[in-house]
């Protein structure tokens, strides 16, 4: 007999009982196991996913900082450039204000240094001019030069115009002093006489009139009454030759400082 | 010499007795249940595992696999008993390198055993995924004509399965005797190996054969 139906039995029994311990002590465990791997390696793996798109998001937003530092630096660049160009500018344009400054300052300094030396100039050859022209006519003078300047002072008063004359005389009645006729040198009597005479054609009785010598008329007659004087002197035409003088000189300056 | 380790018998007791096929079965048990116990001891979640582990979850994935294959959609249902089955027989055959041994799958008490633990496991399951009426239908199917013969190839196929584990392993041993009468010397070896080889090829293909057996029967569909 192959087969023993008690050894069937007990094999059965054998096997569902080795069933039940390796479902216990293998299959369960290493099942478990595996799962346990699998969901590990599963959650490492959504990890990692996360972690690449959390560092790609932030990739992006560093490439977007980084982008908008890039601009803000070109700005920035060009702003600077702007102004140092304008910084530039502004030395140049001070520089050559200076230069401009500076050139005009001396271009003042040699007008003056000129003026001056001109004015200096002009002031001596007027005064020279003047001790010249002055020393010429004290020579030249004399009695008959006297008798001619008194014929031309006595014309000269004739010929004034009435108003103005009137506005002369019109200090007669405050006057306390007598009427001063002023005269370079002594004047003869007949001259003295003549004079009187024309004068007094305008001139009441009732203010006397005094001779005077004056020697710093240079020749010459002038009336006073008070403040008032009517004169004819070299002097008159000195003065109105320096005045002459004066405006060459101020011609010749202008011309001179190219204005 | 004996047929069949049943005939040795250590100690009897009416029809109960101990004999060496279920001496040997504890055994293989033992040593199962044993380096089981070993292996999930200190069983390791991370990516890094022992080897022993490595080995039994390379077991579990292949027959894992192999479930899948013949069409059964939820493997972990049917591990315990297609696992089980693989490592009983394929231990058994590795056994016989050991002088003395006798493999329990070398009688036919132990592989009828088995081969009707997968007929009562095969409607079993078929009754438990598709109900008692949708699964007693399949014997009628296409025409009730072929009620007979569909039970008669349930039964037949059982048998089919008992007798050629039985045969193979038997074989082997027969085989391995008859050569070590004519050269005693050096091809016993080579016998040997190649009887390993079978007993592997047996342990695969009785697994298969029940799988499939399991996965007509749950699916409605001849294996």
């Amino acid at each position: 007999m192959l087969i023993d139906w008690f050894t069937v039995i007990a094999q059965m029994i054998n096997f569902l009982i080795l069933i039940w311990l390796l479902k216990h002590f293998l299959y369960q465990p290493i099942l478990n196991a595996m799962a346990a791997r699998e969901k590990n390696i599963a959650d490492n793996i959504a990890a990692a996913s996360d972690a690449k798109s959390q560092a790609d998001a932030k990739k992006i937003e560093l490439e977007e900082e980084l982008q908008a530092l890039q601009v803000k630096k070109e700005e920035l660049f060009a702003a600077a450039k702007a102004q140092a160009e304008k910084e530039y500018q502004t030395l140049l344009k001070d520089a050559r204000q200076q230069v401009q400054d500076r050139q005009s300052e001396w271009h003042r300094t040699l007008t003056m240094e000129r003026e001056a030396f001109l004015t200096d100039l002009q002031k001596q050859i007027r005064e020279e001019l003047f001790a010249i022209a002055s020393l010429l006519l004290h020579d030249l003078a004399d009695a008959a030069l006297e008798e001619r300047m008194a014929a031309s002072f006595q014309r000269n008063f004739s010929a004034m115009e009435k108003e103005e004359k009137g506005r002369f005389l019109a200090a007669l009645p405050q006057l306390s002093q007598p009427v001063l006729l002023r005269s370079a040198f002594e004047l003869p009597a007949d001259l003295q006489n003549r004079l009187l005479q024309s004068l007094r054609q305008d001139i009441p009785a009732a203010y006397p009139i005094r001779f005077e010598v004056e020697p710093s008329l240079l020749g010459g007659i002038e009336l006073v009454i008070g403040g008032e004087k009517i004169a004819w002197s070299l002097a008159n035409h000195l003065a109105l030759l320096q005045q002459r003088m004066e405006q060459i000189m101020e011609r010749t300056k202008r011309d001179g400082t190219g204005e | 010499m004996n047929l069949t380790p049943d005939q040795i018998i250590f100690w009897q007791y009416g029809f109960l007795n101990l004999n060496l096929t279920i001496v040997m079965t504890w055994l293989i048990g033992a040593i199962l249940t044993l380096s089981s116990w070993l292996i999930t001891r200190h069983v390791s979640r991370q990516l890094q595992v022992a080897p022993w582990q490595n080995l039994a979850e390379t077991i579990i994935l292949f027959v894992r696999k192999q479930i899948c294959e013949v069409g059964l959609p939820t493997p972990d249902r049917y591990l315990s008993l297609l696992v089980t089955l693989f490592l009983f027989i394929a231990l058994s055959a590795l056994l016989t390198i050991i002088p003395g041994y006798e493999a329990p799958t070398g009688s036919l008490s132990t592989t009828t055993g088995l081969a009707i633990l997968i007929f009562i496991a095969v409607p079993a399951y078929g009754i438990h995924e598709r109900g008692l009426g949708s699964y007693l239908k399949h014997y009628v199917e296409p025409t009730p004509v072929m009620l007979p013969f569909n039970i008669l190839t349930e039964l037949s196929r059982t048998l089919a399965l008992a007798v050629r584990l039985f045969g193979n392993m038997l074989s082997d041993t027969m085989i391995l005797a008859i050569v070590l009468i004519i050269a005693p010397l050096f091809f016993p070896i080579i016998v040997q190996l190649l009887g390993l080889l079978t007993g592997f090829v047996q342990a695969y293909i009785f697994t298969i054969l029940a799988m499939v057996y399991i996965a007509a029967a749950v699916s409605g569909k001849e294996g």
